[in-house]
């Protein structure tokens, strides 16, 4: 079934006892400006159409014409809620082209960033999630945890969102005093606060009614619609990029990937939030270790890649991010094409939503966890 | 669905989640009343590029090489020169169109000078779009510098001569 | 002194009432004048009270969340936000929907108000301190409570929006499938107490609360009394039905300010009537009984706050199904088991 514009149908597609929902751009449940257009068949669900590109902005087409170093604080704008990981998977593809080594230290030091990031956007995750399944109270405290990791982060590179903390060959600058004691502290807290949602929320029977049987996804069906990151473990699907084709300085810890098992809401849910204690343990493990050295490798100030193209992936929040670069030997890059996980966790909608009631549709979009910035780019 | 135990044990996560409520209740706020109360930032926050400044003189560092405006991918810094007696270039015009400045100190780091610095004031909204493009006068940093913190708690004042973190 | 003022004020009472009795014409013109000196009283009773209740919502819910709350408006934490806020809603243009049933459209407000007022005619502040001591009194409750399914149904119809009807009518299917264990609940009580008055309730709860003795009649009452209210985690009617918002859609400015004082007198209201049933209403040593009344009557009120500040909401018909196979079936248990105790004592 076709969608014109105007949100109407075409003539002979809709069958008579159905209608059509819009769940519009402005809405306190899509995570961004997303349209879904329900078609509606009294209480249950037929289809869920998304509807997507009111936050396009641009971005590979700009990209070509700024310099490799310019377009790292540009990937930051892409998945604002983790921008540490969009600019790691496009500096690391920028070094594999163009042949750079990058100091041990700084790969320690992304690894951290990477890290405190996931445990940064899963709370987002978690607040948003719980909000939209109408408990207010959890929001406030994902936010006021979230602070601490935000205030880290503004030591370490000046800014709260959008860091712009990544550089080709490194990283822009080394942690700053009492960064070291202040995560420390802040590892120390966070399990305890953990366990407190859990027990507020994750451990809800309301919840747990609300999100078990709703959206499910086998592992096929996961696999062949190009699932990743938790969206893929939720089904059953072990495969995580940080363990399984390590990058950066990942091979050097011990962590767990929580894996689930019946693909619902519930167990998406589950699996997200029990990566947080993971991340937890890979801070602690680079505090203890890091080793000493410079954060950035000597990179000509024009940097002029041979020509030739690389993809490189890494394990955002979301899933998998993945940047084809392609370069013409010249200082921009003649290509950066962006893999968005939420893009291809939205063309999953259609098949959660089937059957079920136009009240599930929230908590199914919740459970995608996706971020408009780069479903639409 | 609604055995007795399933029932109890609904109960039970419910009183759970209330008792995590009423702990949180009885914490401290961590929120404060903004203008009455200033928000200290971190040392190293970023609110906008400024010019470092000679003490005594007040005179920038910059000679006018233009690596900063050729860094910048938004093209929003403008730099117009002249020569002195002694051959020295400086700048007559600096401009600064912060309204579409998206902060992302690659200017500062381009600068092989280390006249550019990240001031980090944040209180900047104008009334009109003309008001927010800064000129040379402007971006120097004032003489009394800025109140940050740090993250073992302390506060110092920071810009007063050498600048902040490059 | 307040005794003394209470002494004057009954004989000035007194005193006219025995002027009045000697005509037949001046004794209904008194009773009326008393009536609606009653109803003024009450009016502004809910007024305070609901003023204080928006603003408690918000600083309690603040404090829950560690945060503050209204803090500007009324310099000493935010005491005159709520009026701020009404005041702004009075100012609000006057919209109706042209597709509109004019009539429901205006009347569903009013409505609301009047049903949840009535609810106060039964509610015992004091010995004495009554509208109306009505024999029956909980019978009159629950008819007095079923009046805002019919406002809710003329809100959703009268705002000619679907999505608005819909609302409505999951509201509506919510109001009414929770009063039937809200009152097999109450009849427990009635039961014990052997009367229907509540004035009477109150007295014969003197030696022990019912709360002691009628706990799954309690915990049946309370997961009720969300419903009647529309709070989390039974707010379906208002948040999140069919994606917008709710059965009020189309409302706006003082229409709009009804609904909201209406919920808020409506959570005074039952909470009162939750204390007065369950937990000794005006009773207590030392302070006066009006000063328990309010006590308690908060105490009930904060308890229901943080349920609502901790909960998610549940989904229509997981709703429907715990309402009709859960809690009536646990009402009726309760009730054959108080039954079976009273007729053995």
């Amino acid at each position: 079934m076709t969608i014109t514009p105007e949100f109407r149908p075409a003539p002979g597609d809709l069958e008579e006892h159905e209608f059509l929902v819009n769940m519009g751009p402005q809405h306190p449940s899509t995570h961004g400006v997303l349209r879904v257009i329900l078609r509606v068949d009294g209480e249950r669900l037929v289809d869920a159409i998304p509807d997507i590109g009111f936050l396009h902005r641009c971005f590979e087409k700009v990209a070509e014409g700024w310099t490799y170093q310019q377009v790292v604080p540009l990937t930051d704008r892409l998945d604002y809620v983790s921008a540490m990981t969009n600019e790691l998977a496009y500096v690391m593809a920028v070094e594999k082209l163009a042949g750079i080594e990058v100091p041990e230290r700084a790969q320690w030091l992304r690894v951290l960033v990477a890290e405190l990031q996931r445990i940064a956007s899963h709370l987002v995750w978690f607040g948003t999630f719980a909000l939209d399944l109408g408990a207010t109270t959890p929001f406030l405290y994902a936010i006021r945890e979230r602070e601490h990791i935000l205030d880290l982060f503004e030591a370490l590179c000046g800014a709260r969102l959008t860091y712009s903390y990544m550089r080709i060959g490194g990283v822009r600058g080394d942690l700053p005093p009492g960064f070291v004691g202040k995560t420390r502290e802040f590892l120390k807290l966070m399990p305890s606060r953990l366990r407190e949602y859990e027990n507020l929320f994750m451990r809800n029977r309301i919840f747990e009614n609300r999100t078990k049987g709703i959206g499910r996804v086998t592992a096929e069906e996961a696999v062949a619609y190009g699932a990743s990151g938790p969206t893929l473990r939720g089904s059953g699907v072990d495969w995580d990029l940080r363990r399984d084709e390590p990058y950066s300085a990942y091979d050097r810890f011990e962590f767990g990937v929580p894996v689930g098992q019946s693909g619902d809401v519930y167990d998406r849910a589950v699996c997200r939030f029990k990566e947080m204690y993971e991340s937890l343990k890979i801070v602690e493990q680079v505090l203890d270790g890091l080793p000493e050295g410079d954060v950035r490798a000597k990179v000509p100030r024009v940097l002029k890649p041979p020509a030739g193209d690389v993809y490189t992936r890494v394990e955002s929040p979301r899933g998998e991010v993945g940047v084809y670069l392609v370069s013409d030997g010249g200082p921009k890059p003649y290509r950066v094409k962006w893999r968005a996980p939420s893009f291809a966790h939205l063309r999953l909608l259609p098949v959660m939503a089937k059957g079920h009631m136009v009240a599930d549709i929230v908590a199914i979009i919740g459970s995608i966890d996706i971020i408009l910035g780069e479903v639409d780019r | 669905m609604h055995s007795l135990t399933s029932l109890l044990t609904g109960l039970w996560s419910f009183i759970c989640g209330l008792w995590v409520t009423l702990v949180n209740a009885v914490r401290p706020p961590v929120t404060f009343q903004y203008p009455e109360k200033y928000y200290v930032p971190l040392e190293g926050f970023r609110g906008y590029p400024a010019l470092v400044v000679d003490p005594e003189t007040r005179e920038t560092k910059c000679n006018g090489c233009q690596a900063c405006a050729r860094a910048c991918p938004l093209g929003v810094i403008h730099i117009e020169t002249a020569q002195r007696e002694d051959k020295k270039r400086y700048p007559v015009e600096w401009r600064l169109e912060f309204g579409r400045c998206m902060v992302c100190n690659l200017c500062v780091e381009a600068c092989p000078f280390g006249a550019l610095t990240m001031s980090p004031e944040y209180e900047f909204a104008e009334y009109r779009p003309e008001d927010l493009v800064y000129n040379l006068e402007a971006l120097k940093l004032p003489p009394e510098g800025f109140e940050v913190r740090r993250l073992d708690g302390s506060t110092v004042r920071t810009g007063l001569a050498g600048g902040g973190r490059g | 002194m307040p005794a003394d003022l209470g002494a004057f004020l009954q004989g000035v009472f007194d005193q006219v009432h025995l002027w009045a009795s000697q005509s037949p014409f001046w004794s209904a013109l008194f009773s009326l004048g008393w009536g609606i000196v009653k109803v003024i009283l009450v009016l502004g009773f809910i007024i305070v009270n609901v003023l204080v209740l928006v603003w408690l919502e918000r600083k309690f819910s603040g404090r829950v969340q560690s945060r503050l709350g209204p803090m500007r408006v009324g310099r000493p934490h935010g005491w005159a936000q709520t009026i701020a806020d009404m005041i702004k809603l009075l100012g609000k243009e006057d919209i109706v929907p042209r597709a509109a049933d004019k009539a429901l459209f205006v009347i569903a407000p009013v409505v609301i108000f009047t049903a949840t007022m009535l609810v106060y005619v039964v509610v015992p502040m004091g010995p004495r301190t009554i509208v109306s001591d009505l024999n029956i009194g909980v019978l009159y409750l629950a008819a007095a409570a079923s009046f805002t399914v019919i406002s809710v149904l003329m809100a959703g119809w009268g705002s000619s929006s679907k999505w608005s009807l819909l609302g409505a009518l999951r509201g509506a299917a919510m109001l009414v499938s929770y009063e039937v264990p809200m009152v097999l609940a109450v009849i427990g009580v009635v039961l014990l107490s052997g009367t229907l008055s509540t004035n009477a309730i109150v007295e014969s709860q003197s030696g022990l609360w019912y709360i002691l003795v009628q706990p799954i009649g309690f915990l049946v009452f309370l997961a009720a009394l969300f419903a009647e209210l529309n709070r989390v985690p039974f707010d379906l009617a208002e948040a999140e039905s069919e994606l917008v918002s709710g059965f009020n859609i189309e409302y706006s400015g003082l229409r709009f300010a009804f609904f909201f004082l209406a919920e808020y007198a409506n959570l005074l209201a039952l909470s009162a009537i939750a204390v007065t049933l369950y937990f000794g209403g005006w009773q207590g040593p030392f302070l006066p009984p009006f000063v328990w009344f309010m006590l308690k009557t908060y105490g009930f009120i904060l308890l229901v706050m943080w349920i609502r500040w901790t909960l998610p909401r549940v989904r229509v018909d997981q709703l429907l199904e715990f309402g009709w196979k859960v809690l009536l079936p646990a009402a009726l248990v309760n009730l054959a088991v108080t039954g079976v105790y009273v007729l053995l004592t």
